[in-house]
């Protein structure tokens, strides 16, 4: 093979910034949100027994928090709401990339050729909406590994078969 | 093609006993301390029979022990694995393929110097609990099995395309080791001369030390009460509330000095111990680090496994123009440190080595200079200045009153340092690769090259959005690189750059 050194034109390589991101499935929507929503109904059970107990014998006490919790509530589902429009992943020719996080924005790129392996998981309630996680490992370690949650499952499946196929033709870079 | 040392199921060398024992009694004295303690001061009403039985039968107990785990213990090379057998009622068989062999490591006590044997270490890509060591085998059994794998792995790479998936052919050979040629290609480059020892003792981290210390000796006192029933932390009060409250500050000046000064002697004998007569080898493939007093350690780092290179000095290190260097090597995140090969102490010509034969062309390579955002410097104001002055005045107001505001004084100090640190801040990109530098103080670097990392990550944080900043991480198989605080447009750029490399660069990483 002829050596090449030829310059990269760096303003014409492809840009993360321009791609468009696939969105989760809205099913992942509704299980945020109904987790969300168990999670404060806990909570106010936990505050109907305070109001019941009432010890401190403070009426304004009992109704402020539940103004509180009210707050947090709303705080919370307008957070998950957030969270899943926020994330999403995209597919590229070389490599995966996925975004996500409200407050802390993260945009991770794993390119085919990194990849150890992919698995998909699936709980029992992401199991009930017809659901899945998919993870990609690298040898970069856990804060390098990418894990997409809230995929429909046959997605998760055609991704999973679309990157192995991928990792096997790439050679790995071992 | 070498041939397999060891074909068959083998013990390791009857000298192995001893380690084995000492092990076990290791394990047993940390268990029964306590009871050995109170044994030995507390013999009130018990003969001296009981006592002596006691022990007749914890040396009774480890000898079985370590006897039945001696015969037990068999390692052997087969099918392109390492496979090593172990236990009596719990079996253990662990297989490690030879390909995902990392590194062989040898270890030397002085006990294995007196009878020419070495513990072997065995680390492996992945996978935590396949971690494989031999106790105790000859010297010449140990290079052996070092130089098979190694070569079956050489041999094994350049063979993959041609033989198929796990069949590998070389491996099945059973004749008996002979002594085969031994790698020639190795040049020393550094020898720490007792000098250097000196420095590079001086310059620890001794503050690092006192907590160690101070951990230990609060832990020490800790089992002692329980085993005694004896109350350290009343004494202490004794002590100190018996002293008037000005002499407090006396006590204060005299311990803190006392501490520091057995911190620095301590932390010199550790290094004197750790490092004596170190030797840093160029190897064929790689580095070479020999080094210690009373156990000889022997490591190596191929340049493939090597990730980044970083390098760092203290202000005292800087002093001495000299400067530590770590090599992480790839693994699994379970091994982890263990794998970063380093250099506490060397001067820049050494440095220059590495560089060189790790990243060949970054001499040659055109740099583009960059900083990062001054914003860096408010927040390490807060984190180092701010916060930690709010919290000492919280603590110490009760005491101090109206003095606690002394602390105060630090703030403009944190920010005059928090400047200092921004304009620090250096990173440099090439074609191949990225350079760092940072620190007041304590002076970090490190060298990167673009082909070793895994994935790219670009992270920001609310205040960052709004400022139009972002943290560039780049994760490598040795652990992360950070940029921080530079422009969301330039972090793009790079990560696009860094994909772009490594989707085109067609070297291994590894």
């Amino acid at each position: 093979m002829i050596f090449e050194n030829s310059q990269i034109p760096v303003s014409e390589l492809p840009k993360v910034e321009d791609v468009e991101y696939q969105q989760l499935a809205p099913a992942y929507r509704t299980v945020e949100l109904v987790a969300t929503s168990l999670l404060f109904g806990f909570f106010l059970l936990g505050w109907l027994v305070f109001f019941f107990v009432n010890p401190f014998r403070m009426p304004w006490l009992n109704w402020g928090l539940l103004a509180v919790w009210g707050l947090l509530f709303a705080f919370g589902l307008r957070n998950a709401n957030r969270r899943f429009r926020m994330e999403g992943y995209a597919l590229r020719e070389h490599d995966i990339l996925h975004k996500h996080g409200v407050w802390w924005r993260t945009v991770t790129a794993i390119p085919f050729n990194r990849m150890q392996h992919c698995e998909i998981s699936r709980g029992p309630v992401e199991n009930a909406f017809g659901l899945a996680t998919l993870r990609v490992y690298t040898a970069g370690g856990s804060s390098s590994d990418l894990s997409i949650e809230g995929l429909l499952f046959e997605e998760a499946q055609r991704i999973k078969e679309f990157i192995t196929q991928k990792i096997g033709g790439a050679g790995n870079g071992l | 093609m070498t041939i397999n040392p060891f074909p068959h199921p083998t013990r390791q060398s009857s000298v192995a006993i001893i380690f084995i024992l000492g092990h076990v009694l290791r394990l047993l004295v940390r268990q029964l301390w306590v009871v050995i303690l109170i044994f030995i001061f507390n013999q009130k009403g018990r003969t001296l029979n009981s006592f002596t039985l006691f022990f007749i039968g914890l040396a009774g107990v480890s000898a079985t022990l370590s006897l039945i785990n001696y015969f037990n213990f068999y390692f052997y090379i087969r099918d392109g694995e390492l496979v090593l057998e172990k236990g009596v009622l719990r079996k253990t068989k662990i297989n490690v393929p030879l390909d995902r062999v990392q590194t062989v490591n040898f270890r030397q006590g002085i006990l294995h110097q007196f009878f020419n044997v070495v513990a072997v270490d065995i680390d492996t890509a992945g996978s935590a609990g396949k971690e494989f060591s031999l106790q105790a085998i000859r010297m010449e059994a140990a290079e052996a099995l070092r130089d098979f794998v190694e070569n079956f792995k050489r041999t094994a790479d350049g063979g993959r395309q041609t033989v198929d998936g796990d069949e590998q052919v070389p491996i099945t050979s059973t004749e008996p080791f002979q002594s085969e040629i031994r790698n020639p290609k190795s040049e020393i480059l550094f020898r720490l001369s007792p000098l250097d020892l000196l420095k590079i003792g001086a310059s620890q981290n001794h503050l690092r030390t006192a907590g160690i210390l101070m951990a230990f000796f609060l832990g020490f006192a800790d089992d002692v009460e329980e085993a005694l029933s004896f109350d350290f932390s009343k004494k202490m009060e004794e002590w100190i509330g018996s002293a008037a409250n000005s002499d407090v500050w006396y006590y204060l000046l005299v311990g803190v000095p006392f501490l520091l000064l057995a911190s620095f002697l301590i932390s010199m004998v550790r290094t004197a111990l750790q490092y004596f007569n170190l030797q840093f080898w160029r190897t064929e493939r790689g580095f070479k680090i020999v080094s210690g007093l009373f156990t000889r350690q022997e490591v190596s780092a191929n340049l493939t496994k090597i990730q980044y290179v970083r390098w760092t000095s203290s202000p005292l290190k800087r002093l001495f123009g000299m400067m530590s260097v770590r090599l992480p090597q790839a693994a699994s995140v379970q091994v982890g440190r263990k794998l970063a090969v380093g250099l506490p102490g060397c001067y820049e010509p050494q440095l220059s080595a590495v560089r060189q034969a790790w990243f060949p062309q970054e001499k040659n390579l055109p740099e583009e200079e960059h900083g990062v955002d001054g914003r860096i410097a408010r927040r390490q104001f807060l984190l180092r200045g701010l916060l930690p002055v709010a919290v000492l005045m919280e603590i110490t107001w009760s005491m101090m009153g109206t003095w606690a505001a002394i602390w105060l004084l630090w703030l403009p100090v944190s920010w005059w340092l928090g400047q200092r640190f921004h304009r620090s801040w250096r990173w440099w990109v090439s074609d191949e690769g990225l350079r760092l530098g940072w620190g007041v103080f304590n002076r970090q670097a490190v060298l990167l090259q673009w082909y070793k990392v895994q994935a790219v990550g670009i992270r920001q944080s609310w205040f960052a959005r709004r400022a139009g900043l972002a943290n560039l991480t780049l994760h490598t198989a040795a652990g992360s690189v950070q940029v921080p605080y530079i422009p969301l447009a330039k972090a793009q750029a790079v990560q696009d750059f860094v994909l772009f490399k490594i989707e085109t660069d067609q070297r291994g990483w590894m």
